[in-house]
């Protein structure tokens, strides 16, 4: 498959439970490095536990790794503020993506 | 302030040189508008006294002051005029305390190892003015420096410098969290288009005291020789040329269309040098905590890096830990009678870059004038 292909596909066929997974493990790894797993749930409020700039690197992060772009108007607690609500937002992503391909 | 505010209570008269026309030193004149260092993680107030009756005077000042949660720490969200303001009155009010505006330190009279008097320099001429202690508080040891420049330590790579300058005429909450965070990102594209110069891609905006405004930072490298007679000047043009790219970026947005510069800050130092004291604070005093007998006062304030290349990172300490600064890294070493508070304390860059925050500026020069 060619690269921009593969780039287009990333995160097309994960689970929600999978993306959530993903999205846990990059705030952990990235952010939280000090915080026990078992300390951290993914309904956690990340706008208490991380700065600015760190929402910041998650939003472009999940662009680079779901093949999505986040719109200004996007930028919101709803869509930001847990793993929860950031997995779910990737799926509602994800899922735009596709029915677009299948559109055209 | 602090420290002529404390010395005065404490019964000694004291007279406040200030080089600007009127007091308020960074914050009112570099315009910061969120006092950090004033609270600890969980919001409440770190260190009583004059840093307690600061916010209490501010909030009293105008409905605009809020305490505000600011990414993972506490700030007071405050307009720098009002803070001027205040800080004018507060210490004019007190009449052990002279304050000389418009005034220079230019020489110091030193006797063996005390200082007997300053040299200062001002609209009316130049005069000597006899001292039994002496509180370097220009946040780039610049009396210190006059003593002795080998009292004053340089790093090789400085910390990045700050231009800061206000917009009205925004929409409500244009930039607040974190829908500012896509004005960010819009800025770091047009950097990596070219539309934009290299050093905007670590711009910082935020959300201002009024609904209708936004603070803009821009960080400015501070070149070795800044001290320099040419420099400042030179530092600063560069800093304007990359504002007014910033500002006609940001005009084409929808968010800032109607929006104008209200008011430019003077170039902030963060790192003009630290005063060699009898003790350097370390990065592991921060991380790890560390309390002293002779403590002037307590810092949680994560370690606020300012790369000139790289922009700002953030070390935060332990949730509800803290670390104490002591007076012994605000005395200079080998002088008797002199002392050093804020930004040009004794310590290395990395706990200069978290003990140099207005609230533990407060509560220093409050330990040393007491």
């Amino acid at each position: 498959m060619p690269r921009a292909n593969r780039a287009r596909n990333r995160g097309t066929m994960m689970t929600p439970i999978e993306i959530e997974d993903r999205v846990r493990q990059f705030v952990l790894a990235t952010f939280l490095v000090d915080t026990p797993p078992e300390a951290f749930q993914n309904s956690d409020d990340l706008f208490l536990l991380l700065d600015s700039l760190q929402i910041l690197r998650l939003v472009i992060h999940l662009e680079s790794t779901f093949g999505v772009k986040v719109q200004q108007q996007e930028l919101t607690a709803d869509n930001l503020s847990s793993v929860q609500k950031v997995a779910a937002f990737m799926v509602r992503k994800i899922g735009d993506r596709r029915l677009a391909r299948v559109a055209k | 302030m602090a420290a002529a505010l404390s010395a005065a209570r404490s019964g000694a008269q004291v007279c406040l040189i200030e080089a600007r026309p009127r007091l308020g030193g960074t914050v009112a004149f570099s315009l910061i508008h969120t006092l950090g260092g004033l609270y600890d993680s969980a919001g409440v107030l770190l260190n009583a006294g004059l840093a307690e009756e600061l916010v209490v005077a501010l909030l009293q000042a105008d409905s605009s002051v809020r305490k505000r949660r600011m990414g993972r720490t506490w700030v007071l969200s405050v307009c720098p005029d009002i803070y001027q303001a205040v800080v004018q009155g507060w210490v004019e009010s007190d009449r052990r305390v002279t304050v000389l505006t418009e005034t220079r330190v230019v020489g110091v009279v030193r006797q063996s190892d005390t200082i007997r008097a300053l040299e200062l320099s001002s609209p009316a001429g130049e005069f000597r003015l006899p001292t039994k202690a002496v509180i370097d508080a220009t946040g780039t040891a610049e009396v210190v420096n006059l003593v002795s420049s080998s009292l004053v330590q340089n790093e090789d790579r400085r910390a990045a410098g700050g231009l800061i300058f206000r917009m009205r005429g925004t929409p409500p909450d244009a930039v607040a969290f974190p829908k500012g965070l896509g004005i960010l990102r819009a800025i770091r594209d047009a950097v990596v288009e070219g539309s934009l110069p290299r050093q905007c891609a670590n711009v910082w905006v935020d959300t201002g005291a009024r609904s209708d405004e936004v603070y803009i930072k821009l960080p400015v490298p501070i070149p070795a020789n800044w001290r320099e007679q040419q420099e400042p000047a030179e530092v600063t043009r560069d800093a304007l040329e990359m504002q007014a790219a910033v500002v006609e970026f940001l005009r084409r947005m929808p968010e800032f269309a109607q929006a104008s510069v209200s008011r430019t800050g003077e170039l902030g130092v963060r790192d003009g040098g630290q005063v060699r004291g009898e003790y350097l604070l370390t990065a592991d005093d921060v991380r790890c905590g560390a309390m002293f007998a002779d403590a002037a006062c307590r810092c949680t304030w994560p370690i606020e890096s300012w790369d000139p290349e790289e922009g700002v990172s953030l070390e935060y300490l332990q949730d509800g830990s803290y670390y104490e600064i002591p007076l012994r890294s605000l005395k200079v070493r080998g002088v008797r009678n002199l002392w050093a508070v804020e930004k040009c304390l004794s310590a290395d860059r990395y706990a200069q870059a978290s003990a140099r925050v207005v609230g533990s500026c407060w509560s220093m020069g409050e330990a040393v004038g007491r």
